[in-house]
């Protein structure tokens, strides 16, 4: 067996407590019945989630959707789903039956997208792939129903489990990071682009929660070209993070050494952090920023939570 | 034999996390979607195309706009068709599932963004009077609800295209028919699309409103 195979079985043979996979199980859960909850304070159940012909917005024929197949096209139907999938997320949330609970949500939610594919997000899909690693993790098995089904109180047992999914979820989010900034080829996201990206993109209509008239003054102006700039050199460098998370193999030379000691991944952690909340504040993006920062728990080992921020035991993540 | 599972178990998690990360890492693969000849009408997409065939041209790379245009749609048809070919298997998956990568966010910001307005038209008067407009605190009626992101997917998008596209047709009717059923005195409903031109503050500002994609619901008698 090569050295690089060893590495790769023992770096997914990680274990930990469930800590961390339950709070972003409860911090997904949340949001996503968050957004659902505003869907039905809008008025909106029928005509974002019914058939084409009760809800007049989907032009998805009924052959497309199991769910009108197997329920129906009628109002009913869209009441329906938006209750299975308030019961899916509220049993995610507390974690009652939480493997079954993540999956079906990720299925009814598969459901709604294919219903009206233009009303789901890049968010939608983001958290779907999180719903179907939580299904496959030890999510329940902490601050859950289930723990205290099995005997544990409410709280669950603190013992090691395997810790793929959290790892898995920190190379989701760093792929992301990673690939939507290599792929922000337009003009406005470089120095021949005059650095203009984030000044267009809150002068947009649509996506802008303020109208910004005064971004065109100088001192402004500056500071949009700043968070371009930092925008950029945020997500394509993303990728560094895993230095801590899968430490590679082989001694760490003073570039590796340096990053551990100062803990430097903290960097991206907190400009991702403020990064969020700045879009919350600044742009109409729905559950985005906090559908995002619900999972950064995963950036945290749950050892460095119970010791709220300080070195965990272990040095790799 | 059953010292040995843990490490067949770990063994075996590693191929199938391997395997996973391998698919999702091909689907998360930073490569441009196949542009299309309607993709380049684009005023964005123009735009853009311009100024890189500037930026080439400058660099010794001699290309028209309209020559690297064909360029790009022949190497988006190829890559891009690779690309959907090499993910053909695992289409079924992805779309029961509804997981999926492909994270190109904001990677090409709106020059010509789009202004919704709905203006309605009541019982006795000739002409239209604004109920909504976007980011207008004069003009809010349905604010939170056009505002919601789901919403908004709708009828954002295509305010390039010629006419518009199904999804904002429905829209359209939707709202208007919302419109007209909260208040009996509304019996025609105009839903418009204002596309504006954002220039940078050391650009010449550019005051044109192109008004598009216009749908008129009149009630129904």
């Amino acid at each position: 067996m090569s050295s690089l195979w060893r590495w790769w079985v023992a770096t997914w043979d990680r274990r930990e407590a469930a800590d961390v996979q339950a709070l972003v199980r409860i911090g997904v859960g949340l949001v996503m019945l968050a957004d659902l909850l505003t869907t039905w304070r809008l008025g909106l159940v029928v005509p974002l989630m019914g058939h084409g012909s009760v809800g007049e917005l989907s032009g998805t024929g009924a052959e497309w959707v199991w769910w009108f197949r197997w329920v129906g096209t009628d109002e009913r139907a869209a009441w329906l789903l938006f209750g299975a999938m308030a019961v899916g997320e509220l049993l995610l949330t507390i974690g009652l039956f939480t493997r079954t609970a993540a999956f079906a949500t990720m299925l009814l939610s598969a459901q709604w997208m294919v219903i009206l594919p233009d009303g789901d997000r890049g968010i939608d899909t983001l958290l779907r792939n999180v719903l179907m690693l939580l299904a496959f993790s030890s999510a329940g098995r902490r601050f859950s129903v289930d723990a205290a089904l099995r005997g544990e109180g409410l709280a669950g047992e603190r013992v090691p489990l395997p810790a793929w999914p959290r790892y898995l979820l920190v190379l989701q989010i760093v792929v992301m990071y990673f690939t939507a900034g290599v792929q922000k080829y337009a003009q406005q996201w470089w120095p021949w682009g005059g650095w203009s990206a984030l000044y267009v993109v809150l002068k947009d209509w649509s996506v802008s929660a303020w109208p910004f008239t005064w971004l065109d003054q100088p001192v402004p102006y500056f500071l949009t070209q700043v968070g371009t700039v930092v925008t950029i050199l945020f997500q394509c460098s993303y990728p560094l993070v895993l230095l801590h998370y899968f430490p590679p193999l082989g001694e760490p030379g003073r570039f590796r050494r340096a990053f551990e000691r100062y803990r430097l991944h903290w960097v991206w952690i907190a400009t991702g952090m403020l990064f969020h909340v700045l879009l919350a504040a600044t742009m109409e993006l729905g559950i985005f920023p906090w559908g995002m920062m619900a999972l950064y728990w995963a950036f945290l080992h749950p050892d460095e939570i119970r010791s709220r921020g300080r070195t965990p035991r272990t040095s790799t993540g | 034999m059953w010292a040995a599972m843990p490490e067949i178990d770990a063994r075996l998690r590693a191929l199938v996390l391997a395997i996973v990360i391998a698919v999702h890492g091909l689907a998360a693969a930073p490569i441009p979607h196949v542009v299309t000849q309607n993709d380049l009408r684009n005023p964005v997409s123009a735009e853009e195309v311009r100024r890189w065939a500037e930026r080439l041209t400058a660099l010794g790379l001699e290309r028209t706009p309209e020559q690297l245009g064909e360029e790009v749609i022949w190497w988006t048809e190829r890559i891009g068709g690779a690309h959907r070919a090499a993910l053909a298997p695992f289409r079924s998956f992805f779309r029961i599932t509804g997981t999926n990568q492909g994270w190109a966010l904001f990677a090409n910001p709106d020059t010509h963004p789009v202004r919704l307005q709905i203006r309605i038209r009541r019982e006795g008067r000739a002409g239209y009077e604004i109920a909504f407009q976007r980011l207008d605190p004069e003009h809010d009626w349905a604010a939170d609800l056009l505002a919601y992101r789901r919403i908004r997917g709708v009828y954002d998008a295509g305010g390039f295209r010629n006419k518009p596209r199904g999804n904002y047709q429905r829209f359209a009717k939707w709202i208007s028919h919302r419109a007209m059923a909260a208040d009996p005195t509304i019996v025609a409903v105009e839903v418009r699309s204002l596309r504006t031109h954002t220039t940078t503050p050391s650009q010449e500002p550019d005051p044109r409103i192109e008004v598009r994609h216009v749908i008129e619901t009149r009630r129904e008698p």
